[in-house]
């Protein structure tokens, strides 16, 4: 048979190079050695575009952890997953603390001191880069007894699909800070390469921690989670850099970690709790209201998707992190 | 060659069109079964394909349209219902059955239904045969690929930067 595929016009080699399948990051780099045509059409900015379009939420190429070290302390650790392309990536001496749309912050600081005296670095590591971010700017509030939360997301806001943003997009960190009775937050713009929107306002939260925050709407929400039993979420309104505070159901509490915050498939703020082998998805609408009500939207059976092990919910049943939309598992 | 059958021969009602292959053979074919093809959806809406005229295809020849008819006669009640929400499971499971036999063919049929499916402007017909052709690839090393698909031999050029390539990047080789 003649080499009628050959002949194939580029427009229908690009229809059949965009259903190799995403899972399988090697198919594409081998795809393109077949010959230069095809090398040309993968390699295309837009062929990409479409091929991240078509396949939807990119497949999960890896994660990111922190591991204690002798000889660092601490070292933020990306680890590839078998498929992808990756190699694994330290950076020694650096903590993670938030992940999002394929980018993370990391913070790092020296000794015991005020939150200024803290580094911090985005790190990319799918493109293997990181930007180091300029230390925050001089406030009054910061004491070494500030309590703070530091955020990293897409500059775009909530028009981005975030398949495009990055790497080569802008960000912007947002650092909230809680120091006695007052709130302070700040916002750097990879942009400005600068922080500015310094804001304050009367304290709102009795414990600010350090668990990740959670982007749903136009707004991230920060889980107050740390000590005792709280029952407070803060609200950082990203269009408006105002800060606000939300109430828990009644009956749940971030405290211990049988409940985590999450960003539900329509965007809403969603919050996961498991009892027993049942994992309870409720949904909030976005309301201004502090006590608006939450919704039970989904219960996710967990006997029929883990291993039927009857020890294995009274082990451990701490729940430790979920999928954010094209980012990273936080 | 005889035309396909036309579905539900006790619908008098359903309006039928004619097809003309590049060698002159006629197929009479339900009108929704033919407007699954965006070109032909365009003709037929204007009135034409009826009675003695028929809509002649200079660039399909009679196996490859007998085959893309096949396609469109099976697919036309689910596309009627407009992607099918309420089609059970068992239609669908029925579609995807009859999809992966039809697409189990030689790789030259697949070359000139694609070709067709491109021309006619059949997203679904196209679809399936790109995904088809894809799914004979992955997985392949890149001289796999060519021998799969027909090529021939790579020159010296080509064979030396694969072989470059595969040191570089032995992990996708694996």
């Amino acid at each position: 048979m003649a080499a009628l595929m050959q002949t194939l016009m580029e427009e229908l080699v690009e229809e059949i190079l965009l259903r190799l399948p995403p899972e399988d990051a090697a198919c594409l780099l081998r795809a393109s050695l077949v010959c230069k045509p095809w090398q040309r059409i993968l390699s295309n900015r837009a062929f990409r575009r479409r091929y991240r379009e078509f396949h939807g939420n990119p497949p999960m190429l890896g994660f990111i952890c922190n591991v204690e070290c002798a000889n660092h302390g601490i070292i933020a650790r990306f680890v590839p997953t078998a498929s992808s392309c990756l190699p694994h990536d330290d950076r020694p001496g650096w903590r993670a603390l938030n992940a999002r749309h394929g980018r993370v912050i990391l913070h790092r600081m020296p000794r015991q001191s005020s939150p200024r005296d803290n580094d911090f670095l985005v790190w990319d590591p799918i493109a293997g880069e990181h930007w180091e971010l300029p230390k925050l700017p001089l406030h009054p509030y910061y004491t070494s007894t500030a309590e703070w939360n530091v955020s990293v997301l897409c500059a775009t806001g909530a028009t981005c699909n975030h398949l495009h943003c990055h790497p080569g997009g802008h960000f912007i960190v947002v650092f909230v800070g809680k120091n006695d009775s007052k709130m302070f937050s700040c916002v750097y713009s990879s942009q400005s390469r600068a922080w500015n929107r310094l804001n304050s306002c009367q304290c709102c939260v009795p414990f600010l921690g350090m668990a990740p925050s959670v982007l749903a709407g136009n707004a991230l929400y920060l889980p107050c989670q740390g000590i005792g039993n709280q029952k407070e979420i803060l609200k950082y309104d990203m269009a408006t850099h105002s800060m606000s505070v939300i109430d828990l159901p009644p009956s749940a509490s971030l405290y211990p970690r049988h409940s985590l915050l999450t960003t539900m498939e329509n965007g809403a703020l969603g919050l996961a709790r498991l009892r027993g082998s049942k994992l309870y998805l409720l949904s909030r609408e976005d309301s201004p209201a502090r006590d608006a009500a939450w919704e039970l939207s989904r219960v996710i059976d967990l006997d029929t998707l883990l291993p039927a092990d009857e020890h294995y919910f009274t082990v451990r049943n701490d729940m430790v992190g979920s999928a954010d939309s094209a980012g990273i598992i936080s | 060659m005889a035309a396909p059958e036309s579905g539900d021969g006790n619908n008098g009602a359903a309006r039928m069109v004619t097809l003309i292959s590049s060698d002159n053979t006629r197929f009479e074919v339900e009108a929704a079964a033919a407007s699954l093809s965006q070109t032909l959806q365009l003709t037929i809406l204007d009135g034409g394909g009826g009675g003695g005229d028929g809509i002649p295809l200079p660039n399909v020849d009679s196996a490859t349209l007998s085959k893309v008819l096949e396609y469109c006669i099976k697919h036309a009640p689910a596309a009627a219902n407009g992607g099918a929400p309420n089609a059970t499971a068992v239609d669908r499971a029925e579609l995807e059955r009859f999809d992966n036999e039809f697409v189990n063919i030689d790789q030259s049929v697949l070359y000139s239904l694609i070709m067709a499916a491109h021309n006619l402007e059949i997203e679904g017909l196209q679809s399936l045969v790109a995904k088809k052709v894809a799914d004979m690839i992955k997985g392949k090393s890149p001289m796999e690929i060519r021998r799969t698909l027909g090529f021939p031999d790579p020159t010296p050029e080509e064979q030396a930067e694969m072989n470059a390539h595969m040191l570089e990047y032995g992990w996708a080789y694996e």
